[in-house]
């Protein structure tokens, strides 16, 4: 292994975390996001020469995770097979977005986000990308993103203040 | 005072994001003040974002699977026993990182591949847990406790730079006297976990970094100006963050 294979993949471990969990806002499925962060890996790996040192990896690596997903990952994903509406969710407190928000509830209410709303809160919300960033990343203009924040936003809103008995259930995980 | 300017939601989100230039951030900041409804928006607003991040934050710290490090760090993918997360000495970390000649340290995937036959008598400050370290004895008491303003000139950790990062926590600055490392935790609810870990340049074998105590290392300043949030806390920020329990 050179020295510069070797430092490129020490970065590349160093980035795993967040990988993962931006591969989760994604995926919402453990194990989706993993095969999502794996498939991302190996790809970042065959095209290390188009990374330019010096620039940011994560952001590189997002975008790469980004296009795995529509075109492989998310037609072959576990989640929607275990998907079970009626019965998840009961343990989901009703929580008025004032007070404290439990974290399942949250996941739970961005998992029901359509993909483009889903990933525009990853990037920006949970990986705390810049607007410009994230638009970078999916390749669209700035206003795009904003707007996708905007509507996110809304429902998300919408969804945590519902009262219990309009609330959908959650999917598990 | 003119007429009070109306807000559209998207512009307030922005305003929470951070994303306004510098003269629209400070027309929002003074209407907040005299607007108790804006205020109460643009708090709403402040609440979704941070439960958002929170709900995802735990996932940094679950263990990583080996198939995803052993795909980024080319490690043969020969079934390795389990262990238990072991301390690393900061000779090992100096080793490591002047090895990889990255002036910053990373992850835990090396671990097994290095350390035989060397001494692990060093500082016990920092532990690798599998995708992460974190700050443990001395450097974990010090990032917790220890304020930049009231510390002693002579202490093992010294504190730099307290900041709140883009993504909502605090994190902290900080140079090892003994071992001439520097870095930057940031708080993770649970501990701090370090971002960033560096070795100071070293002049023959004596520690510089005494004598540059106010200085950042390069990679720690670089890590420090891609979180930060505004700009540092001053003194008594500092001590109010320290005395919240670094929970924002």
């Amino acid at each position: 292994m050179t020295l510069e294979e070797q430092q490129f993949r020490a970065e590349l471990v160093s980035l795993l975390p967040r990988l993962r969990r931006f591969g989760r806002a994604i995926t919402r499925h453990r194990e989706d996001a993993d095969d999502l962060v794996q498939i991302a890996v190996e790809r970042a790996l065959l095209r290390r020469e188009q990374w330019q040192p010096g620039t940011q990896m994560l952001s590189w690596m997002f975008k790469i995770m980004n296009n795995a997903w529509i075109d492989e990952v998310r037609s072959r994903t576990r989640r929607d097979k275990i998907f079970a509406p009626e019965e998840a969710g009961e343990h989901v407190g009703v929580t008025p977005i004032d007070d404290h928000l439990d974290a399942l509830a949250v996941r739970g209410a961005i998992d029901r986000l359509n993909d483009e709303q889903r990933i525009a809160v990853g990037l920006v919300l949970i990986e705390g990308l810049p607007y410009k960033e994230a638009a970078e990343v999916l390749g669209v203009p700035i206003g795009t993103v904003t707007s996708r924040l905007a509507r996110a936003r809304e429902q998300l809103e919408a969804m945590l203040s519902e009262p219990a008995s309009g609330r959908r259930a959650w999917a598990v995980r | 005072m003119g007429r009070a300017m109306t807000y559209s939601d998207e512009m307030l989100m922005a305003y929470v994001d951070r994303e306004l230039d510098a003269a629209t951030t400070s027309s929002i900041d003074a209407a907040v003040a005299r607007d108790p409804g804006l205020a109460a928006r643009v708090e709403r607003q402040r609440k979704l974002a941070q439960a958002v991040h929170a709900a995802y934050e735990p996932i940094l710290e679950e263990p990583m699977p080996k198939r995803l490090l052993d795909a980024a760090s080319g490690a043969a993918p020969a079934a390795a026993p389990a262990r238990a997360p072991r301390r690393w000495s900061w000779f090992e970390w100096s080793a490591m990182v002047a090895s990889l000649a990255l002036g910053v340290a990373i992850g835990a995937v090396f671990i097994g591949e290095r350390g035989r036959g060397t001494p692990d008598g060093g500082a016990d400050d920092i532990i690798a847990n599998q995708s992460q370290l974190l700050a443990q004895g001395a450097l974990a008491r010090a990032l917790s406790d220890q304020l930049a303003s009231t510390q002693k000139p002579d202490a093992p950790v010294r504190i730099g730079v307290t900041f709140v990062s883009k993504v909502g926590g605090y994190c902290r600055t900080f140079a090892l006297e003994r071992s001439s490392a520097a870095g930057l935790a940031c708080s993770s609810g649970t501990g701090w976990r370090i971002e960033v870990l560096a070795q100071a340049e070293r002049s023959g074998k004596a520690p510089e970094y005494r004598a540059a105590a106010g200085a950042l290392a390069p990679a720690v300043q670089r890590a420090m100006e891609e979180r930060i949030q505004g700009s540092s806390l001053d003194a008594a920020a500092e001590r109010a963050a320290q005395q919240s329990g670094w929970r924002r």
